[in-house]
């Protein structure tokens, strides 16, 4: 977030519109990006640091001894959690720096645009690393774990609609920064 | 450079249209598919759990740790229809995101139309959500009716997917907006030409 977004000095009153209607929204996302974050890690340091009542939910449906599990396994299979942990940091980082933009005025910009095609990419990448994790956290821990899951219970339906969504937001990016182009054209040639 | 939304209008710039569609015209089809094959999969998901009675299968269920293997037929036809009203929601949501990628294929880029579908799709996401987790809620005392009030998880909770969610259907919200501004400007120029 050490990136610096410029603020627009003269406005619009259709620029002052749409920021007064996106202000709250860009307010809640902000919000909602740091606390998805931070409630992630929370939950994940939660739900790890009591493996009994973990490997009891975990493993009873799947008709596997607890004893089999070693400690050094169990830990071992929370690396791939603190992998994930990091991209979707980077990639709240990034949001939290398009949505600051947005809150200064800097909407209609090849900048913005910018911005937001690397949240979009940032979010691939949280996707992609996240959807190969959740696989490989099962294999850490018990191979055998792995062979009784179904595909969905490996790969999320999340990972597809997150996959989606950026897939969406990169599309966005794509339209947001050929209009800024054609608009700064415009102005150089007024 | 920053520009404001006064200097925002598309004037006749068919070329850069073209290459702007070619650009992101694999990404529209891509998310068309991924889009159907969602939709697809979610009713065959919910389905494949119903006839098999796996109830860890439904979302976040098996977080609950309640032993579900009771539970009677009448209890899962119940959970079959739950789902499948929650399915139509997300057939919905589906639908208005693959209508925007629609009007971008045929080139309504930068119309208040595409701008309007955008805002209907972070609508209907944070409809979804709120449908999820009535949906989730539902499945769980449904399923657990036949079990005495003493067990303990017999509720459900809101995890981190759903701030997510709503966080990605607030972007989708706001993106509308913005788009819709741009529009109405390159609108504006458009008759002024």
């Amino acid at each position: 977030m050490t990136e610096d977004v410029e603020t627009s000095s003269e406005s619009s009153p259709r620029d002052a519109r749409l920021r007064e209607k996106i202000g709250w929204i860009c307010q809640a996302v902000r919000i909602a990006g740091v606390v998805w974050l931070l409630w992630g890690i929370a939950q994940s340091l939660w739900v790890w640091t009591r493996r009994a009542d973990f490997i009891d939910k975990a493993l009873k449906n799947y008709g596997i001894d607890p004893a089999t599990i070693s400690d050094f396994n169990y830990w071992l299979a929370y690396s791939p959690v603190l992998v994930t942990i990091a991209f979707d940091a980077f990639m709240v980082s990034r949001l939290w720096l398009l949505v600051r933009g947005y809150l200064k005025g800097d909407i209609f910009s090849v900048e913005a645009a910018c911005r937001l095609r690397t949240v979009a990419l940032a979010g691939f990448a949280a996707t992609a690393v996240s959807a190969i994790a959740r696989p490989m956290q099962f294999a850490l821990m018990s191979p055998t774990l792995l062979t009784r899951l179904s595909p969905w219970q490996l790969i999320l339906p999340e990972t597809l609609l997150y996959a989606l969504i950026c897939g969406f937001l990169l599309a966005l990016a794509a339209i947001f920064k050929a209009g800024a182009e054609v608009a700064e054209e415009n102005r150089q040639f007024v | 450079m920053t520009l404001q939304a006064s200097d925002f209008s598309l004037p006749s710039c068919d070329s850069r249209i073209a290459n702007l569609r070619h650009k992101i015209g694999w990404i529209c089809h891509a998310i068309r598919g991924l889009l159907v094959f969602n939709v697809v999969l979610s009713l065959y998901g919910l389905f494949h759990s119903y006839l098999l009675r796996k109830p860890e299968e439904l979302g976040g269920i098996a977080a609950t740790g309640i032993d579900f293997s009771g539970a009677s037929d009448s209890q899962w036809n119940t959970v079959l229809v739950a789902s499948l009203a929650l399915w139509f929601v997300i057939v919905f949501t589906n639908y208005a995101i693959f209508h925007v990628f629609t009007l971008y294929l045929d080139g309504r880029v930068y119309t208040i139309e595409a701008a309007i579908w955008l805002r209907r799709a972070g609508w209907l996401g944070f409809v979804t959500v709120i449908a999820d987790f009535v949906w989730r809620t539902t499945v769980v005392y449904v399923l657990a009716a036949h079990l005495p009030d003493s067990v303990p998880h017999k509720h459900m909770f809101v995890g981190t997917a759903d701030v997510s969610h709503l966080a990605l259907a607030l972007i989708l919200f706001a993106l509308g907006h913005v788009q819709k501004t741009a529009a109405e400007i390159a609108d504006d120029h458009a008759q002024i030409v």
